[in-house]
This record gives C-alpha cells, sequence and structure tokens, in this order.
C-alpha cells in the first residue's frame, strides 16, 4: 500500500529546469529594455560629440547639445535644432494639464466620495478605465470630426464669419490637439486621484465629521490636501502619456512645420488656432518621409534621445512620488 | 463657556449652504463629464448612420434655375455605343461611368459586363452580376455621370436607381408623367429632368450621397471593374474620377489581427514566464526595482519603437533572417538543454544542484544566444543555400523588408510590459497560503506555482493577456512605421499588412468631410473602438471577480 504513495524520483531538475527557462525570460525583457536605452543613448549621444578631437571636447559637446535643444530646424528639418518642436510639445501638453486636472479631479471625487456605490457606478468606473485603453487613433478621429469639423466650424461661423471659407478654428490647431489630449489622459488623472482617495485612512474622513466638519469642508481641508501627490502623479503620468502620443496628433493640429511659435509677443500672445511641431511627429515625419532616407538616421536619434528623456524622467518622477505616496499610508492602513 | 467656542447660528447657516452649494457643484460638474465621456462615441456612432440611410428620388416642384443646369443626353454620354464595340451585346445596352463596364438589359433581368483589359483578343468581358427588373420590355437606361449609379424606365414611367458595384437597387419611383418619353441626367448626376410624350416636364432629385457602401461589399470578396475575379480590395483614392472607390474591411481587420497576433506569440511566454519568476521566485528586495525596470519599456513612445523597427530593425532582419529566426525558435530549448548540461555538471563537481541566481542565469543565456545565433547561420549555410530571403523567394513566398515578423518583435516588446505588470499582480496577490499549503503538502516550489498558483491566477493572467491584445488591435505608430502599410489579405510571417489603426491615421486627414469614405473611415473607427472597449471590459470584469473570490482567503 505504501508503496504507490512513495515518490520515486523528486522531479527537482526538470522543475529547476522550468525555474531558470523563466528566470532566463526576465532577463530577455530587461536586457531588451537595457539594449533600447543604450542603442538610443549612444546613438543619440554621438550625433552632439564633436567630429574634432582637438581641444575642448566636452565644451563642444555641451555647446552642441544646447545648439540642438534652442536653435530652428534647417534644410527641411534635416540640420539644426529642434527648438520649435520640443517648444510645441510642452505648449500643447502644458495646455491639456490645464483641461484635464480640474476636470479629472473633479470626475474622480465624484466617484469616490459622492457617488452611492452600486453596479451603475461599477460600470462606470469601469468604462472610464477602459477608455485608457481604448486605441489613441480613436481620440485622433474624434477630435477631428468633433472638434475641428463640428465645435472649430461653428466658432467660425458665429465669430470669424469674416473670414471664410478660409477657416480660423475649423482648421487643425493647438487647441483642438490640447483637447485631444486631454481626452486621451483623462482616465489616467481619474484612476491615480480615486487610488489616492482611496488611500486616505477611513478614520480621517470619520474624525472630521465628528468634530463637526460638513462634508465640503472634510473634503477641502483634509481628504484633498492628503490626496494633492496622488493627484500630482496622475498628472504626470497624463503628461508623459500626452508627450509621448504621435498618431491622434496626426490628424488635430501637428505638423512638419509650422512657421510661427504657438506663444509670441503679437496680440493675443497664445495663438489657440496655430499649427504646431511636435517632437514625436518631428521623428515620424523626419523617420519616414524625408528624401534623403538613412542620412537622417542621427538627427532622429538625437531627437529620440530628447523625447525618451522627456518622457521617462516625468514617468521616474511619478514612481517616486507614488512609492513615497504608499509608504506614506501604509502606517495609517496598518493601524486599522 | 467659553465665548471663543460658539459658533454663531449665521455662520452655521453660510456654512451649511456652502456645503450643499459645493456638493451640489461638484455633483453637476461629474455627471456632466461623465455624461459627456459616454456621448463622444455615441456621436462617432452618429456620424457613420448616414451610411445606413437609404437612397430617394425626391419629386422637384420648386422652381429650379434651369440655364444654371447642363444635361446629358444619351447620345454625349459615350462616344460609342456598347453594341458597336462588342456585336454579342444587345442594342439598348449602355457604357457606365469611366467606360469600364457595360449594363445589359436581357430578358432575365440587368446584366453587368466588364471591360477586361488584359485579355485584349478573347471574350473581353466579364459578367459580373445581374439586378432583378420585373418589366424588361421598352426598358431603357441612362448612366449617371460622376458616380456608378444608373437609371431605368420604361414608357409605363416606372423609374429606378441602381448601383452598379453594389449591386443594389437603391431606389423606385413611379414618375408623375405617364407615358414617359425620355429621361436626361444632369451633369453633376444629382438631377434628373423627366420628359413626357406630349412635352411636359418634371425634375426629380436624386438623393444618394452614399450609394458606394453596402454593409456585403465591405466583408464579402467583390468583383470590380479592372479586376478579373472577386477579392477583399481596399482602395479609396485615385486621381481619376472613372475610379471606382473599393471599401474591403477585411485586409484592414486581417492586418489587425495579424499584427497582433504575431505581438501576442512573442510578449506572451516572455512575459508570463517573466511574471511568474518575479512574483513567485525572487525576494521582494530584487522585486521592487526588477518591476519597476520591466515596466519602463512602457515608457518607450510608440513613435520611438516604430521608427527602430522600420529603419533599423527591418534592414538588419532582412540581412540576418536566419540567425534571428534561429534566435527566436531554438533559444528555449537550448536554454533547457544547456541547464540540464549545466545542472548535471554541477553536481559531479560540487554534489548538489546549482541555486538559482539572475547572475549564472545571465552568463547561460548569453551563451545561449550566441550559440544559438551562430546556430542559426550554420543552418542557413547548410540548407538553405546561405541566404534565406533568396530561398523563400524561390519556394514562392514573398519576403518583405517591412513585415509581419519584425511588427510581431517590436509590437511584442511594446505590450510585454503590460501583460507582465498584471500578470505579475494577478499571481503576487494569490495568497500565500495557497502555495505553502501546497509545498506542505510536499510539492516543490515549481509544482506549487503551476498547479496551485497558475490555475487560482488564471483568470488575472487572462485578463492580462486580453488587454495586452487590445492594445496591439490599436497600436498606430509602429505598424504606420514598419507595416509596409500595403492591404494584403495574407497572414503570411513575410508579408507586410496595413492595420485600421494606420489606415485611420494614413487617410483620415485627406478624407473629405462627409464623404462616404470619410464616414467608412468613421465606421471603422467606432469598430476599433467597440472591439478595444469589449475586449477591455471584459477583462476588467474578470479582474474584478477574481479579486474578490481573493479575499475570502
Amino acid at each position: 500500500m505504501l508503496k504507490n504513495l512513495v515518490v520515486k524520483k523528486p522531479q527537482t531538475t526538470q522543475d529547476q529546469r522550468w525555474l531558470w527557462l523563466s528566470g532566463s525570460m526576465l532577463l530577455i525583457c530587461l536586457l531588451l529594455v537595457a539594449a533600447l536605452l543604450f542603442l538610443i543613448g549612444v546613438k543619440g549621444l554621438s550625433y552632439f560629440w564633436p567630429s574634432d578631437h582637438t581641444e575642448g571636447v566636452w565644451k563642444s559637446f555641451f555647446q552642441n547639445i544646447g545648439f540642438f535643444l534652442t536653435q530652428a530646424p534647417m534644410d527641411h528639418n534635416q540640420s539644426g535644432g529642434i527648438f520649435p518642436a520640443l517648444f510645441g510639445t510642452v505648449t500643447m501638453v502644458l495646455l491639456m494639464t490645464l483641461f484635464v486636472t480640474p476636470i479629472g479631479v473633479l470626475s474622480a471625487v465624484y466617484l469616490s466620495e459622492f457617488a452611492t456605490q452600486n453596479s451603475f457606478t461599477r460600470l462606470l468606473r469601469i468604462a472610464i478605465y477602459n477608455l485608457a485603453g481604448v486605441p489613441s487613433i480613436v481620440f485622433g478621429v474624434f477630435g477631428l470630426i468633433f472638434f475641428v469639423y463640428i465645435l472649430g466650424g461653428s466658432i467660425d461661423q458665429l465669430f470669424f464669419s469674416d473670414n471664410l471659407p478660409t477657416p480660423t478654428y475649423g482648421t487643425p490647431g493647438l487647441i483642438w490637439v490640447s483637447l485631444t489630449l486631454a481626452l486621451l489622459t483623462l482616465p489616467v488623472v481619474i484612476v491615480a486621484t480615486e487610488e489616492g482617495l482611496s488611500r486616505i485612512p477611513e478614520n480621517y474622513r470619520s474624525g472630521c465629521l465628528a468634530l463637526g466638519a460638513t462634508q465640503s469642508e472634510m473634503l477641502w481641508k483634509v481628504v484633498l490636501p492628503l490626496t494633492t501627490p496622488a493627484m500630482l502623479t496622475g498628472v504626470i503620468l497624463a503628461i508623459a502619456r500626452a508627450a509621448g502620443e504621435v498618431a491622434p496628433l496626426m490628424l488635430v493640429g501637428v505638423v512638419r512645420s509650422a512657421p510661427e511659435l504657438p506663444i509670441d509677443s503679437t496680440f493675443p500672445f497664445l495663438h489657440l488656432d496655430r499649427n504646431v511641431m511636435h517632437l514625436g511627429y518631428h521623428i515620424f515625419d523626419l523617420g519616414m518621409q524625408s528624401p534623403v532616407g538613412s542620412d537622417v538616421m542621427p538627427i532622429v536619434f538625437a531627437a529620440s534621445l530628447v523625447l525618451i528623456t522627456l518622457v521617462l524622467m516625468l514617468n521616474l518622477t511619478a514612481i517616486i512620488i507614488r512609492q513615497g505616496l504608499r509608504r506614506r499610508f501604509h502606517q495609517y492602513s496598518q493601524q486599522q | 463657556m467659553n465665548q471663543g467656542y460658539a459658533i454663531s447660528p449665521s455662520y452655521q447657516r453660510y456654512r451649511r449652504i456652502k456645503d450643499l452649494l459645493f456638493r451640489q457643484f461638484i455633483r453637476l460638474a461629474a455627471v456632466s463629464v461623465l455624461l459627456a465621456l459616454v456621448s463622444l462615441f455615441v456621436f462617432l456612432f452618429w456620424e457613420t448612420l448616414p451610411l445606413f440611410r437609404s437612397a430617394k428620388l425626391v419629386d422637384q416642384t420648386s422652381e429650379i434655375q434651369v440655364q444654371d443646369i447642363t444635361l446629358l443626353s444619351e447620345a454625349e454620354q459615350t462616344t460609342l455605343s456598347p453594341h458597336q464595340a462588342y456585336p454579342q451585346i444587345s442594342a439598348g445596352s449602355i457604357w457606365l461611368h469611366g467606360d469600364r463596364s457595360i449594363i445589359e438589359p436581357t430578358p432575365t433581368g440587368l446584366i453587368q459586363w466588364l471591360v477586361d483589359s488584359s485579355h485584349q483578343t478573347e471574350s473581353p468581358l466579364i459578367l459580373a452580376r445581374s439586378f432583378n427588373h420585373a418589366r424588361l420590355d421598352e426598358l431603357r437606361l441612362v448612366a449617371i455621370p460622376g458616380s456608378k449609379g444608373f437609371i431605368s424606365f420604361d414608357p409605363n414611367g416606372l423609374i429606378t436607381l441602381y448601383h452598379a458595384t453594389t449591386g443594389r437597387i437603391l431606389a423606385r419611383t413611379q414618375s408623375p408623367i405617364n407615358p414617359l418619353h425620355a429621361v436626361e441626367v444632369s451633369s453633376l448626376g444629382d438631377l434628373l429632368k423627366l420628359t413626357g410624350e406630349s412635352g411636359q416636364t418634371q425634375w426629380l432629385q436624386i438623393n444618394a450621397p452614399h450609394a458606394e457602401f453596402s454593409w456585403s461589399t465591405l466583408w464579402r470578396p467583390w468583383l470590380y471593374e479592372g479586376h478579373q475575379q472577386a477579392d477583399f480590395i481596399w482602395q479609396t483614392t485615385a486621381n481619376t474620377d472613372r475610379f471606382e472607390p473599393k471599401f474591403s474591411f477585411v485586409p484592414l481587420s486581417i492586418g489587425t489581427f495579424k499584427a497582433a497576433f504575431y505581438a501576442l506569440v512573442f510578449a506572451i511566454p516572455l512575459a508570463i514566464l517573466a511574471a511568474i519568476y518575479t512574483a513567485c521566485f525572487l525576494p521582494e528586495s530584487t522585486r521592487a526595482w526588477i518591476k519597476p525596470a520591466v515596466e519602463l519599456a512602457e515608457a518607450f513612445p510608440t513613435v520611438v519603437l516604430g521608427f527602430i523597427a522600420g529603419m533599423l530593425l527591418a534592414p538588419l532582419i532582412e540581412l540576418h533572417l536566419a540567425r534571428v529566426l534561429s534566435l527566436l525558435m531554438l533559444t528555449p530549448l537550448l536554454l533547457m538543454l544547456f541547464y540540464t548540461l549545466f545542472h548535471r555538471f554541477f553536481i559531479h563537481l560540487k554534489g548538489r544542484p546549482p541555486t538559482p541566481s539572475l547572475l549564472l542565469m545571465l552568463m547561460l543565456l548569453l551563451v545561449t544566444l550566441l550559440i544559438s545565433g551562430g546556430l542559426g547561420q550554420q543552418i542557413e549555410a547548410l540548407f538553405f543555400q546561405g541566404d534565406l530571403v533568396e530561398w523563400l523567394n524561390q519556394q514562392g513566398i514573398d519576403y518583405r523588408q517591412r513585415n509581419g515578423l519584425v511588427i510581431g518583435l517590436v509590437m511584442g516588446f511594446a505590450i510585454m510590459p503590460v501583460i507582465f505588470s498584471l500578470a505579475e499582480d494577478a499571481l503576487i496577490s494569490v495568497p500565500e497560503s495557497l502555495r505553502q499549503g501546497a509545498m506542505a503538502l510536499g510539492a516543490s516550489p515549481w509544482q506549487a506555482v503551476v498547479k496551485v498558483m497558475l490555475p487560482t491566477a488564471a483568470a488575472g493572467i487572462f485578463a492580462a493577456i486580453m488587454i495586452g491584445f487590445g492594445r496591439a488591435l490599436g497600436e498606430t505608430m509602429i505598424l504606420l512605421m514598419a507595416s509596409g502599410n500595403s492591404p494584403v489579405s495574407d497572414f503570411s510571417l513575410f508579408e507586410g499588412m496595413r492595420s485600421l489603426a494606420a489606415n485611420l491615421a494614413i487617410e483620415a486627414p485627406e478624407a473629405m468631410q462627409g464623404s462616404t469614405h470619410y464616414r467608412v473611415l468613421i465606421l471603422s473607427a467606432t469598430l476599433l473602438f467597440m472591439l478595444t472597449f469589449l475586449m477591455n471590459t471584459l477583462a476588467a470584469l474578470v479582474r474584478e471577480n477574481l479579486y474578490r473570490r481573493y479575499r475570502r482567503y
């Protein structure tokens, strides 16, 4: 009887084999990430590296970087700097932040503090979370038909009818880019803020109410200030996502070369109707559509390096803030 | 007691009102935002509805500036009647706009013939499709300029509007003039002038803005002008107005699913095995930095990945195809083999099996990668005459530089962190007690993971794959830059593709607002949206159920 229960040969060798295989897969993932970072880093930096190694190599290296970041492109974008693209990216992303932060925070506060938690809000929440997974190009198409054609077209008819048929707002432009990006990143902000709100220990809320505060006072003076880092994380993640996004922007107002910056000294200073340049689109355009072909590789790698540095720095900031936040509230949830 | 703590009733009232206003404001604002968000996609759907509206022939009773309208007489429409060019065709037949197909009235119904320009000598006409018509005696036909539509009428005054491409009868109306002598079409193809026997006239407006769209041309093989057999074709614009637009979603859908499939084939084993190792075998301190390091891959802008795929990887893979394929296929097998050898050797040397450490694994992995790469080259030299791409071409397999393999690799890399992260979350939240129980009953660590933890987390891992799949379906930039964008209906690994998303990025800025092309593109965006949204919702529901189940332990 007992014989059947005795394991004759422990399966450790076979087991270990699988263990090592899965470990190797993890290493392959890490190696791929590292290789890509290394490739872009080396290729990008070598664009700035001065060709003559006589004197002051480092000085001219940094000068090259400065030149690249602050000068306008020349020769059909194939040489010179990327300043308008960088400036356009930053402008549209900041404008987007103005739209998305209040709306996102408001919706998150409503969803987690006010709405009754029934199956309808559950579905609504799932739907909003899933908007983050909807292809960005769909948002681009929506932006094109709703913002540009319908909203922009009616603004033109109401306020700029003297300029018609030349469209003012009924054509792709900065404001539509920012609004489309805001739509695209709204779920990111809502999710992050909701997560932050759910991490505030319940006894903070009951403590406030017990001391006689109204619900709005509790939210304004205790809960929302504590959630600020979470909101910040959400906004930073939204910015990181928006900065790397290209596909929807191609439809709503990003161009290969814009004659003017969206902000200048002529009234009204911020030109919402202008076309803008964008770093990601700059890379796409140079990489895919330049006539010379592989001659532009170095400058595209340099631009990619700038874009990736921007996005990675934003992501890292968000991760650091989030880690700090988790550690901070960890102790409270332990005490409960 | 103390005066300082007393709060005046008016201040209390002020606070209460402020609270009320604040709460109502948030409720109102948030509900309107959420409703607006939902209505976005209702709006997208709404924009496609005109496609499905049926065409009409409207009585134009109001005054028409007749002098502004140029009419095409039947004789002006073509230089030569089809009967003169092809004697086998009966005399009442007409050329459609563009002179590349003929509509012939026969005793059984109307028949469309296509001119086959590839064979000049024998049977130059191809039977395309037939249209049913009840009364055929004395039927006369008029082609509509600017489109592939035509009109049939008989002396009794029954006027029928057809569209040749879709093979549909769009509208049918009884003319107010009876008996009917002649029907003329305006040169823009939007008005009909009916003339009776006694000379009285009547105008009809042709209201068929999206006649060239039909659900069956989207999904079925279809025979178009200039083609020999029915096929799935997506070709929306050309520089002539004789062009027949061809809307088939099949090549685009195949391209989308093919790209996503190859990406998943690459990403799933990598991400899931890596997630198992991270969640189940790494100490907490290592896990804390390894997970964000893999998730870093998610932060790469896809435009950069697309650029690297299209400009760097595609030429490189074409050059070293055999090496890449053997790296992909042989590495896991060789890894197992080498580990077994290493294991035996280690036991022989030290008397105990090696403890798994990332450093040792890295060394073994690098050796394996080197060997499998080299092996690929040897295999190529031995079996494929030293050039796999050339050999493939000889076998009749078309090799494109920008192909499914490049897309699979790079898009697989792009969705790998998503699947990894979610699968790892699912595994790490499996209650520790389950695993400990399994181990206490004598399972080895790997057995505990495979037999107990994996089945428990299976739903979560499935959800992770679904979300990765959804991501791959909608990915645009990588496909736009590295897939070649040719809309072919082909599942081959070495052939290019065009996905729905890339197609939108290419064509949406150029489509004329309100045209059929524009609305078909919106329809494809709606389809893409619904597909990914359903997939994500399913995944979210699965995940939610899973976590509710865990809470019991």
